[in-house]
Order: structure tokens, then sequence, then C-alpha cells
């Protein structure tokens, strides 16, 4: 029972950030669902540890992109659904970024969340990735520079 | 337009709360191992089409795994590929030799330069890119399973190395030849959806300057109906597969996550404790000389093959140790700390795992 209390707690804090990022890593509503299952089945079975509650955020969070990967490395699940099926754009800009969005090669996507969204830095998403700092620091770029109509805005790294 | 409406959208994006408490309620379920149930049909799926149309007996233990043996390649889960003809040059008095194989949609291709002397400097440098119509390849780091590309700045130096300590694989036969030492360097790229036929190279040299170009063909290796035994491990489950005729023998590791969060990711074999057993009884040592082991973090395919002049029919195969390569996350708490992904190995002996085929 202290373990379903546990997991309820930890989801309920943490829903919301996974299932965002693996929607964001998907594009799909249906994989992030699977997504989002299994991070938190897999939290129950692993049973971390944590020292410190940004420990156990960085641990869902990769966990959510290598199950990500996981989902859609299947090629039965390469047939991507557009993102604006699950967040429908009630803007004309918001369509606007929809449409850059859904072009955003895999491998940029969950980088840019974590910068953007989630407002990592670029030496904290290469430590929460397993990649390295130059490694997201390029992908960041590019990924950026791919978006580029879009984060005019932005600021520099 | 900014990153306030990236936000924007990603606010609204919630899960269903129906999702979060068929989650809970998943969770309250005795454990067993995980295969999310959309996954599992769509596996029993393939199940059913290749058992109607291939009549393959190299089924693992467990209804998710579907293994095959690829005569001459070794075993697989995914569909194998291997270079028709390995492509071979020199360049003075170097042997220059490019082979590979690929394993869904990874490709692993190894270069090897093997020379007649013993070769005084440390390392030899290249870059390999791959070409598919023309549009490059991307290169991965090969390390780990999960697919990494490439950064550029992990050094692609291999060291010569002396053929006298190797009594496996290629450089087996280069040692009869006369050649005294090489150098091998794999790489990993990750193939277009659509499996191409014909891929072309351009192989650099850092050190000399120049370059040398190619082509690659890709031929579907054959499958063939196997005999298999799996066996569990603290770290994940092996299957072995034996070709029809008892004279090739592969290991596949089952990539699934343990109940301590390692994922088993490659089982190698040891080719001087594999044995193939004859009908007379006599004991064959595996002779290194069919061995073949491509292996990285994306692509494991390795054989063991019964020594060449053994006439009479193979009964059965050994075992004797096996290596397993396994990942798992751990924390760094060195500056900024953080998750990082870890190898590890565990090497089992004293097996007596046998294979009967009779």
């Amino acid at each position: 029972m202290a373990e379903e209390t546990g997991l309820r707690q930890v989801v309920e804090t943490y829903g919301n950030m996974v299932y965002r990022l693996a929607l964001a890593q998907t594009h799909s509503g249906h994989d992030a669902d699977d997504v989002f299952q299994e991070v938190f089945l897999r939290y129950l079975r692993s049973a971390p540890d944590f020292r410190e509650e940004e420990h156990r955020k960085a641990w869902l969070l990769r966990v959510t992109v290598n199950c990500c990967k996981k989902f859609h490395t299947s090629f039965w699940r390469r047939h991507t659904t557009a993102l604006s099926e699950t967040i429908p754009a009630r803007t004309e800009e918001e369509g606007e970024l929809l449409t850059l969005l859904e072009g955003l090669p895999e491998k940029y996507r969950a980088v840019l969340h974590l910068y953007y969204y989630e407002g990592y830095a670029t030496g904290e998403i290469a430590a929460i990735l397993g990649r390295s700092p130059n490694t997201v620091r390029s992908q960041l770029s590019r990924g950026r520079a791919l978006l580029h109509d879009a984060w005019k805005g932005a600021e520099e790294l | 337009m900014t990153e306030e409406n990236y936000r924007a959208l990603f606010d609204r994006a919630s899960p269903d709360r129906d999702l979060v408490e068929d989650t809970l309620a998943a969770a309250e379920r005795p454990r067993r191992k995980g295969v999310p149930t959309k996954r599992l049909a769509a596996a029993l799926v393939c199940l059913a089409l290749v058992l109607g149309v291939g009549n393959y007996q190299a089924l693992a233990a467990g209804v998710q795994r579907i293994i095959r043996f690829f005569a001459g390649a070794g075993a697989s889960e995914t569909p194998v590929m291997v270079v028709e003809q390995a492509d071979q040059w020199t360049e003075g008095d170097w042997l220059c030799q490019l082979d590979g194989v690929s394993q869904g949609e990874y490709l692993l291709l190894e270069l090897y330069l093997v020379s007649p002397e013993m070769e005084e400097h440390q390392l030899a440098t290249r870059i390999l890119q791959i070409y598919a119509d023309g549009v490059p390849l991307e290169q991965g780091d090969q390390v780990y399973s999960e697919w990494l590309p490439y950064d550029g700045f992990a050094p692609q130096g291999q060291a010569w190395m002396s053929l006298s300590g190797l009594d496996c694989g290629p450089e087996v036969a280069w040692r009869e030849e006369g050649y005294r030492a090489r150098v091998h360097m794999p790489f990993t790229y990750r193939l277009p959806e659509e499996t191409p036929a014909e891929l072309t190279y351009e192989l650099l040299d850092l050190e000399g300057g120049g370059s040398h170009t190619g082509t690659l063909t890709l031929t579907p290796a054959e499958t063939q109906a196997a005999w298999s035994d799996s066996r569990t491990f603290a770290e994940g489950t092996v299957t072995a597969l034996v070709s029809e005729d008892g004279r090739q023998l592969s290991v596949y590791a089952h990539r699934e996550e343990n109940d301590e969060g390692q994922m088993l990711t490659g089982a190698s074999l040891f080719h001087h404790q594999v044995t193939f057993i004859g009908a007379s009884g006599e004991r064959y040592s595996d002779a290194g000389e069919g061995f073949r082991s491509f292996t990285s973090g994306h692509v494991n395919v390795q054989l063991a093959a019964a020594p060449s002049w053994v006439e009479e029919p193979i009964v059965a195969v050994e075992i004797d140790a096996i290596q397993l390569v396994y990942e798992y996350d751990t924390w760094w708490d060195g500056p900024g700390g953080g998750m990082v992904r870890t190898q590890g190995d565990a090497t089992y002996g004293d097996l007596n795992w046998i294979i009967d085929l009779t």
C-alpha cells in the first residue's frame, strides 16, 4: 500500500512532465500514453532510491526518452501521426509552429523540449540524456536552425 | 513567434485521468516481465505470419521472441543482410578489407588493414563515409545499444596488433599467408527505412592523406531452419541456435531489462570453448577458421563453425563458456552529477551447455 501511495504521488507530481516529453518526442498521443505507462511501471519495478528530488526528476526524463526510442524504433510505429491531432492550434502562430515541429527530426525533439519547456541548461541535458555537452549543443543549435522562423525571438546560447 | 508558443502548446497536453488510473491499477497487479499488451499482440501477429510462411523451428523460449538463424552469419531477431563480397584492395604492402553486416536498421562495417610487417607506429586513423543513393548515412556511436549519433570527437584511431595473439576470425587465414599485424576498425551506421542494395563508400586516410572509394552490395542472408535452446542468467536470457546440419552455432541475447534495470545487449562465444560432437562421439573444438563476430552496441551477429575437414554428422554442440554484456543507468557523482549509461560484462564458465541435435 505504501508502495502504491508513493507511486501515486510520483505520478501526480511528474505525470504531466513525462507525458509532455513523450508527446514532444513521438508526436503521437497513443505513443505518449504507452510511454507514460511504461515509464511509471519501470519506476515501480526499479524502485530507485534518490537522495534528491531533482535526481528523481532526471531519472524519469531519461527513462522517458529511452522508452520513446524503444517504442519508436519499431517499424510499424514509424508512421507518425500529426502532433496537431493531439494539441490543436488555437492561433495562427501556433499552427505555424506545429507545422515546423512536425517536420523536426526525432533526434532534436527531446533536446529542444528539455531546453525550452523544462528550462534545463545544455550541460544538464547532456547529463540527463547521457550525451556529450558538445553533442547536445550541436543538436540544440541544429534544431533551432531548423525552427529558425519560429525561434526568432529565442535567446542565443 | 517565440518559445512562449511552444510552452503554451504543451501546457495544454496532459495525460487522461483514465490513463493515470490505469497505470496505477497496472502497478497494483502482480509483477511479471513487462511486455505491454499492444506490443505482445503485435509480436503474436508476427509469430503467426512467420509460422505460416516459414515453418521456422528457431523459436526461442517465450512467445515474444522470434530469433532466426542466418546461414553463414548467425542468430538474429531482425533481418540480416551481409556484404555480398568483402571489398579488398592493397596499399603498398598492406592488404585492406572492408566487410560488414546489417541487422535490422543498423549497419556495421569492419575495416581491416593487414601488414606483413609488425608496424612500429601506434595508430591508424581513417574516416569512412557511406552513401546510399548519394545520401550520406548517419554514423553512430557504436558502444551502446541506444542510437547516439557519432559526435565527431571520439578518436577513431586504432592500434596495430600482432596477428600472433589472435586465433580466430579472418586473422587466422591472413597469418597463414604471412601477414604479421593488423588494424581493426568498426564503424556503425543507420540505414534508411528501405534498405538499399548498394552502398558506396569513401575512406579517408588521415595520416597519409588520400582516399579510397568503392561499392558494397548488401544481400539478404539466407535463413535456415535451426535447433534452439535457451538459458537464463542473472543478467538475462540467451538463446543458442544451431544450423540444421549442426555445423554452425550462434548465440543471441534477449534485449530485455531485468528487475534490476540491467539490459542484456550482447552475448559472445569464446571459440575455444565451443565443441562440436560427431556421431562417433569424437569431439571437435571450434578451429576459429569459420568464427565470425560482428559485435557493436547495435549489431550483434556471431558464428562459430565446425572445422571444415570434419566429415561425419554432428549430433550435439557444447558451449562451455559465454560472456554477457549488459547496460544500466547509474549516477555519476562528479561535478554537475547526473545519470550515465554504463556497460558491464559477466563471464560464465563450466556451463556444460549441451544442445542435443538428435
